[in-house]
């Protein structure tokens, strides 16, 4: 391909009529790709970065600052610190379809993981995979408003592979607000795997649309799991479709230990499939979320019912 | 890293890897950031402007021209007269994400973001109250305004919005007046109503809204509408609007008068309400169709169809 004067004049953007011609990003941009080998890597599309952390370094806080990671691109974390998600308002964005989508891979411990100590960052487009055994979680927020993740796939390597958690929110009260997670796959049958977003801190905007979750049989629910003390005010759930074949005490999508009137929100038009035919939930009673339009069933080849049962 | 601005333009067009790039904006292009901006500066990318105001100052009318706000943008309104979208055709896009996105503070009650041309657009901004019952974020009174995108907050307790937008009284003054996926989440008894509406009013539009508020009387959480007024082809449509309101609640517009002037529809709403006796969704008489919306006023039990015909 030959490039035009632009790059010749060794100018990495362009501006047309005031606009950056990068869609609308008013940081900088970088690339990340492993397969480039040569020298001097800059984060240019023709000199990337080989890791997404080593992009993230070249970030600034406050800049909206854009990675871009070529289809392909892959790359292997064995540990906690090999990709530290540490500079606020960083988008990573991973380009390609399908299996050339880029892929992460976590193996070696199971306490290996992501973790993301920064405002705004969003995961855009990425497989994540487990090449180990129960790993704990795939990211640790602890200082980490409005962390996204879009369009993402988590998977596993080989069998008995698995993440327990998507995502672990730490104990510090809404250091984890506005946590969204869209348009997400995860299937996995290890009886291992746990739930979505592990909630351990009080937690205002979590907001969960439009995913797929076909998990092993685990008495967890597949959305959230939190815990005595805590709650989540303004939940947003919607759309989603999960499957988790708990025959006895299943409670579909969000289990509290505790039953406030501090937990608000909605849960609306949500799809799910489990095995438990004496009684059935879908998030524990008593909060003060309100329920439209969501079907479980526990039979197969059943179509699912209103649950739970309409208001009248 | 270095930006240029090709001063001499593109005559042919540009190819960046064999694509060709369109920006789709056939007016001007203006940026403003309150961390490196100016006000005498001419609104580039690398010179923007400080306020909002003083972008607005550089558009023509009815040009098309957008407003880019940086990530991270702030400034602080304490009267309705420092964000005057006076210039028609307008569009003024917040960038970044989460907390990033530029942040409006309305630090007195009278604080409020007048709109007095037609066709502006706001999109992507954090408007934050920080002080008691804020009247109004918006006082439209020109046709067409789209608020998109917007976090409507507030800095705590007793820190609040009485109501998003404030109609004048001049009839028809404020058509089209649109929210699209605004967040507005406040439990203080003094909010009112999204939109206040003093005067006749067409095309009144609220979609994909998420509106949590505190009980006041029963009041309604999308539209009060004043005595002698009417709204057209209202379009509220796959909001979630949630006011534990106990007896006699209309969840989502309350009309003084019931004409059948009052035309539209509001549909796929999801309300969550606590009045077990008989909540609406707007008052009844009107000739707004009422279709698809859901409500429940019982813990732990799915919103119903409610008032459907049969």
């Amino acid at each position: 391909m030959t490039y035009s004067p632009l790059v010749a004049l060794k100018e990495e953007e362009g501006l047309i009529k005031g606009a950056p011609t990068f869609d609308v990003i008013d940081g900088n941009v970088y690339w990340v790709d492993s397969a480039y080998g040569g020298i001097s890597p800059r984060g240019s599309f023709t000199n990337p970065m080989t890791t997404i952390d080593a992009a993230i370094n070249m970030c600034t806080a406050g800049n909206n600052d854009h990675i871009f990671v070529k289809a392909g691109h892959s790359e292997t974390l064995s540990n906690a610190t090999s990709l530290n998600a540490d500079i606020a308002d960083v988008a990573i964005i991973g380009l390609g379809h399908g299996t050339q989508r880029p892929l992460i891979t976590l193996d070696t411990a199971n306490t290996a993981t992501i973790p993301v100590t920064a405002a705004n960052i969003l995961f855009q487009n990425i497989i994540f995979s487990a090449n180990f055994a129960d790993i704990a979680q795939l990211f640790s927020l602890t200082t980490a408003p409005s962390f996204t993740l879009l369009d993402c796939k988590f998977t596993w390597t080989a069998s008995a592979m698995n993440f327990v958690d998507i995502v672990d929110i730490n104990t510090t009260d809404n250091a984890a607000d506005d946590l969204t997670i869209a348009r997400c796959e995860w299937i996995d049958s290890d009886t291992n795997g746990g739930t979505l977003v592990d909630v351990d801190g009080d937690i205002d905007g979590l907001t969960v649309l439009d995913n797929y979750l076909l998990l092993g049989v685990n008495s967890t629910s597949t959305v959230a799991m939190v815990v005595s003390g805590k709650d989540t005010s303004n939940v947003n759930i919607q759309r989603n479709f999960t499957y988790r074949l708990d025959t006895a005490g299943a409670i579909c999508l969000i289990t509290y230990a505790d039953t406030t009137t501090t937990n608000t929100g909605l849960i609306a038009y949500n799809q799910c499939r489990h095995s438990d035919t004496g009684g059935e939930i879908l998030a524990t009673a008593t909060t003060e979320i309100m329920w439209f339009d969501n079907y479980a069933s526990g039979v197969a080849g059943k179509s699912g019912y209103l649950l739970p049962a309409a208001d009248s | 890293m270095a930006i240029s601005s090709y001063p001499s333009g593109f005559r042919g067009g540009a190819l960046i890897k064999e694509v060709p790039i369109h920006d789709m904006i056939d007016g001007n292009v203006y940026w403003a950031d309150s961390g490196t901006g100016g006000a005498g500066n001419p609104g580039t990318f690398l010179r923007p402007t400080a306020t909002i105001l003083q972008a607005v100052a550089l558009c023509a009318q009815n040009n098309n021209d957008v407003i880019y706000v940086k990530t991270g943008h702030a400034e602080t309104i304490s009267a309705a007269t420092e964000i005057v979208l006076s210039v028609a055709g307008v569009t003024i896009r917040g960038l970044g994400r989460g907390t990033s996105r530029p942040t409006i503070t309305f630090d007195n009650a009278s604080s409020s973001i007048a709109v007095t041309a037609a066709d502006v657009i706001m999109q992507n901004f954090i408007f934050h109250a920080t002080a008691a019952d804020v009247a109004d974020a918006i006082t439209p009174t020109a046709k067409n305004f789209v608020c998109a995108d917007v976090l409507f907050s507030n800095s705590g307790s007793n820190i609040n919005w009485i109501e998003l937008a404030d109609t004048s009284t001049t009839d028809n003054e404020a058509d089209g007046l649109t929210f699209l996926r605004c967040h507005w989440v406040d439990p203080d008894t003094a909010t009112t109503s999204m939109v206040n509406v003093d005067a006749d009013i067409d095309r009144l539009t609220i979609k994909d809204c998420y509106v949590r508020l505190g009980v006041n009387a029963a009041l309604s959480s999308l539209a009060e509408v004043a005595a002698g007024k009417d709204t057209t082809n209202v379009n509220f449509d796959g909001n979630f609007v949630n006011r534990l309101v106990a007896a006699s609640a209309v969840q989502l517009a309350n009309y003084a008068d019931t004409t059948a002037t009052n035309t539209g529809v509001m549909q796929n709403n999801l309300c969550g309400t606590r009045d077990t006796g008989g909540a609406l969704y707007a008052t009844a008489a009107v000739e707004v169709h009422i279709s698809g919306n859901l409500s429940t006023a019982a813990v732990d039990a799915s919103g119903f169809n409610e008032n459907a015909d049969s």
